[in-house]
């Protein structure tokens, strides 16, 4: 095939060799004495018939266009290669675009959308419960997951799935000299055989060993296998205390099987050991799970064996499609067996939905889980690829003027003007390419540098290109080289062929490409500010939450969280557990102050509906407020003051009907607006509760949420409160001169109280920092971004306000020549340069806001609309704006008017 | 004058002879077309102005024979331009045109006489 390219020279290459016959003809009556722009017009005027020279090189044939498209692709490859810096500076603007975007894309496509690694992963589907009308209804975990008799009844009666497993996350201990912290998983008896889980040994679980009375089995991950047991093949057979149950192992998974959640567990065992693993029996009502997760748990109303209670959210569902059954098809058939469920709960209705099992399944998840911040970064991403068109359009469009010389000549050879456009676009399109494959390896690096700096540990997630990320990097290149590509290759045919052969400069095009380019400096304007602004908003964001007072000291405060209920504690003996540590900490060199609560601040939150007393309607005030319970000592020692009323005391510690509570001053006025707070009675679930006093606002949940609605209920250890059982994990709270002497003091003193039990100590700044972690990156993020895209519009600016001013070469000296003075023409070119810049400023101002409106939940309570970041952003592009302008309108204003006019 | 002559019966009187006088330029070493058209122009003093329209399709066609061989090359003015040089075949070629040029030369003015019209 080379052969043949070499052997047929191109058309193109014909028009350049003549090109450069032209030049050189110039050169050599330039050297005669001829101006430049004379010697140009006789040369090409000398040269002749180009029409006929075209003609017979060409001959008869006509060129298939297939044959076209390689010519085009190669020529385009030298184009690019003649011209380096051109190349680079375009392929590096859409890499970063591309980057990013393809990054934002495989985040959001990993979690949602990529099939499981796991065998025919495609018929794995998962099944979510969507209630709706009146109902009540435990949760552990999720709203829409399944409790242990409905999984039963979908796995009897579903004729469209092969199979259906069930499991629930469990925080387990494993007993030992060293006792350890484990992420388990509970998992229903064919869980492995619905995943077709292969095993490095052993086997899963077998019929017998799910019955609720048989021994205990637990299968490990293989990397647990590794770590833990030094891969020792003699494991099969060997028993393990997990919670103080003893289980045998039966089998370690093949590795790299991490189930089907985000994060992988360490040890499966069979469902029905959910009584034994979790203390007693006791439901984990009251439960909070990690905010951070955004996992919410509601109260339930009364206390009930976990396995049979039919109203109890807590198993995730995982199916396998039959062969041939749809999504569809399963969610019609299961609904329709949860419509008959129904009959027992007059007022729910509920539906069940199914979808293609991937990382991030929940309902819940999905949504608080960020997939609306994700979309919406997918849609920042997508404006800096917009952005980086934007530049590429103007570098194309700064080029034109050199283009045109040979293009004109191919014109006036007779070649048609959409086979130079589209020659013209495959160089688009080749330089897109580029720059999105230069993406897609900036896109596979970025994870690795974010995904450490953000407070997420363990996570599966499948970030390596596959087909469809690749497609998607492929469409969004292709899709690029049209928005910046067209525009120009429009503009640069744009010939007028008479004038051309005169060898005007202008000919006609001078307006709309000078109009296309202020256009381009003002959108590339706004999308810079909207980021600097972004980027001074987050910095704001990130001072502020550091500096504000979140209500609570931070400095120097430990938690300390021992896990006694996966040690089989009951609220007594947790009582007495807890009184020990709280009087050997408190006594420990160092030690300022200690209490105990439910949590540490910034960790969880648990939300309930509340009631006011006369309101009989559960959800008729459509109030939740979040709660925490603490001890007496928690106010003084985390220092939140009691604004009105009293603080617990010691006699509050004790069951007591209504029970007192301190509301926050936000809820005592959201609650009881124009009203004294002060001995109001109020129901959450079904607790009757008295306001006792009035604290200060804390951020108790979270840094942004300044003014939550939180009440402190009194920490009731040792008694079973009507629908806890009291509470058995607490966390105990130091704070002391540093963390260096009591950190293994109280290591020490919790396993001589039990040697059973694990904790850690944890720090509140740690918490702070974490919280503020995606923030900060956001703010580097869109800073590296904001200034990338800032210098962008700059040297847009600077090129636009050069070609506008040259355009008015002679209009400027003949004004000069009038006796304007130097110092009016540059006036005169930056009030004309301005418009557009002022144009995208204003536009950025507004894109901004949009933008900041979005991204509200990572401000820690910053005004959206901060003044000092919007101006502070604005001032920094404005300087550099004018900085860009300067220089072209000097040069305007230095023009000799002699010599302009002259040259005309 | 000769605008009435069909275009075909001029073109293969010049073809001939341009071909020729290309080879024979090129003789002397690799040259551009532009050089090309100078070298004849001023070779002949200014006698003989090659039509750049013919000039280019003549090299088309010399390559396309395998006489020529044309490559991309930078130009003592910094520019680019395409540069030919004579192939082996090229050179035997000229051998040959030259010396039919030399007879008919030869012959024409054999018919014409000594002397005839001349200054």
């Amino acid at each position: 095939v080379s052969v043949l390219w070499r052997r047929r020279r191109s058309e193109l290459d014909f028009a350049e060799e003549i090109e450069s016959h032209i030049d050189h003809e110039a050169d050599r009556l330039m050297r005669e004495g001829m101006s430049a722009a004379e010697a140009r017009a006789t040369a090409r005027r000398s040269f002749g018939s180009v029409a006929r020279a075209r003609e017979r090189y060409r001959g008869a044939k006509r060129r298939q266009w297939l044959e076209r498209g390689a010519e085009d692709l190669r020529y385009a490859f030298r184009t690019l290669r003649r011209e380096p810096a051109f190349a680079a500076a375009g392929v590096l603007t859409l890499a970063l675009g591309i980057g990013f975007n393809t990054a934002v894309f495989t985040t959001l496509y990993a979690l949602v959308l990529r099939p499981l690694p796991l065998p025919d992963a495609d018929r794995l589907v998962t099944l979510h419960h969507r209630f709706e009308g009146r109902y009540g209804r435990a949760v552990n975990g999720m709203p829409s997951m399944a409790s242990y008799p409905e999984y039963q009844e979908y796995r009897e009666r579903a004729r469209t799935l092969e199979g259906l497993a069930a499991y629930a996350r469990i925080g387990v201990t494993l007993g030992g000299e060293q006792p350890l912290a484990a992420a388990g998983m509970l998992a229903s008896c064919d869980y492995f055989d619905v995943l077709r889980t292969r095993m490095t040994l052993g086997r899963g679980f077998a019929g017998d060993e799910c019955d609720r009375r048989a021994d205990g089995v637990a299968v490990l991950s293989h990397g647990f296998w590794v770590r833990q047991f030094a891969s020792d093949s003699s494991i099969l057979g060997r028993t393990l205390t997990v919670n103080r149950q003893v289980v045998t192992v039966i089998g370690v998974v093949e590795r790299g099987f991490g189930g089907t959640e985000l994060q992988a567990p360490e040890l499966w065992m069979p469902v029905t050991m959910r009584p034994r693993l979790s203390s007693g029996g006791e439901s984990l009502r009251g439960t909070m799970l990690d905010a951070r997760i955004g996992e919410v748990a509601v109260a339930r109303d009364q206390p009930v064996d976990d396995l049979s209670d039919p109203n109890q959210s807590w198993l995730s569902l995982v199916g396998r499609l039959r062969p041939g059954a749809t999504p569809a098809d399963a969610r019609a058939e299961l609904t329709a067996v949860a419509r008959q469920a129904d009959l027992a709960y007059p007022g729910r209705i509920t539906s069940v939905d199914v979808y293609s099992a991937s990382r991030l399944n929940h309902p819940e998840t999905r949504s608080l889980g960020g997939l609306g911040v994700g979309l919406a970064t997918l849609a920042i991403t997508g404006t800096i690829v917009l952005m980086a068109c934007l530049n590429v359009m103007n570098l194309l469009l700064a080029r034109a003027p050199v283009r045109q010389r040979t293009i004109r000549i191919r014109l006036a050879l007779g070649a048609h003007r959409r086979r130079v456009i589209a020659q013209l676009m495959t160089e688009s399109a080749v330089l897109g390419i580029l720059g999105g494959a230069a993406g897609l390896a900036l896109a596979a690096w970025l994870p690795r540098l974010v995904l450490p700096r953000l407070p997420l540990h363990g996570l599966q997630l499948d970030l390596s290109p596959d087909l469809r990320v690749f497609g998607y990097a492929l469409a969004v290149s292709l899709t690029a080289a049209v928005v910046f590509g067209l525009a120009p290759a429009l503009e640069t045919t744009r010939i007028d062929l008479a004038s051309a052969m005169r060898g005007d400069r202008v000919g006609g095009r001078g307006l709309r490409g000078s109009r296309l380019r202020q256009a381009i400096v003002a959108m590339q304007l706004s999308g810079s500010l909207a980021l600097l602004v972004l980027c001074s908003l987050f910095v704001r964001a990130v001072l502020h939450a550091q500096s504000s007072d979140p209500g609570f000291f931070i400095e120097r405060v430990y938690g300390l969280r021992p896990s006694l209920r996966e040690q089989g504690y009951d609220a007594t003996r947790a009582a007495d557990f807890y009184r020990q540590l709280e009087q050997r900490a408190a006594v420990l060199p160092g030690v300022e102050s200690v209490a105990l609560a439910q949590w540490l601040p910034l960790s969880a939150r648990s939300v309930a509906p509340l009631v006011r007393e006369g309101e009989t309607e559960v959800g008729s005030s459509r109030l939740h407020v979040s709660y925490m319970a603490v001890a007496a000592s928690y106010f003084p020692a985390l220092g939140i003051p009691i604004l009105r009323g009293r603080a617990f005391s010691q006699d509050d510690a004790r069951p007591s009907n209504p029970v007192p509570v301190v509301v926050s001053a936000a809820m005592a006025a959201r609650v009881w607006p124009g009203d004294d707070a002060l001995r109001k009675r109020f129901r959450t679930g079904s607790r009757d509760l008295e306001v006792v006093g009035i604290a200060r606002d804390a951020r108790t949940l979270s840094l942004s949420d300044p003014r939550p609605l939180f009440f402190y209920a009194p920490l009731q250890l040792g008694f079973a409160d009507p629908d806890d059982g009291g509470p058995v994990d607490v966390t105990l709270i130091v704070r002391s001169t540093d963390r260096a002497s009591i950190d293994p003091a109280l290591t020490r003193i919790v396993t001589e109280i039990d040697p059973a039990v694990v904790t850690t100590l944890e720090s509140l700044e740690q918490r702070v920092t974490d919280q503020i972690a995606p923030t900060r990156l956001a703010a580097l993020f869109a800073g590296v971004l904001g200034l990338l895209a800032a210098t962008l519009a700059a040297v847009g600016v600077y090129s636009a306000m050069s070609y506008s001013a040259s355009q008015r070469t002679r209009e400027i000296g003949v004004r000069l020549a009038l006796g304007a003075t130097p110092r009016a023409v540059t006036w005169m070119v930056l009030r004309d340069g301005a418009s557009p810049v002022l144009l995208g400023l204003a536009a950025g101002i507004v894109l901004a806001a949009a933008a900041a409106q979005l991204a509200r939940g990572q401000l820690f309570g910053l005004s959206t609309l901060d003044p000092i970041a919007f101006l502070s952003a604005a001032a920094l592009l404005s300087v550099t704006a004018l900085v860009a302008m300067y220089r072209p309108a000097r040069r305007a204003a230095g023009l000799d008017p002699a010599a302009t006019l002259r040259s005309e | 004058m000769s605008t009435h002559k069909p275009t075909s019966d001029r073109d293969t009187l010049l073809q001939g002879t341009l071909d020729l006088l290309i080879l024979r330029t090129l003789e002397a070493g690799a040259e551009h077309g532009q050089g090309i058209a100078r070298a004849i122009q001023e070779k002949s003093a200014d006698a003989l102005l090659v039509e750049h329209g013919s000039l280019y399709p003549a090299l088309q066609r010399l390559e396309a024979r395998g006489w020529l061989r044309g490559k991309w090359g930078v130009s003592a003015n910094h520019r680019r331009a395409r540069f030919y040089e004579l192939t082996a075949s090229g050179r035997k070629q000229l051998l040959e045109e030259a010396a039919r040029w030399r007879r008919l030369v030869d012959a024409v003015g054999k018919i014409l006489g000594p002397g005839f019209a001349e200054g």
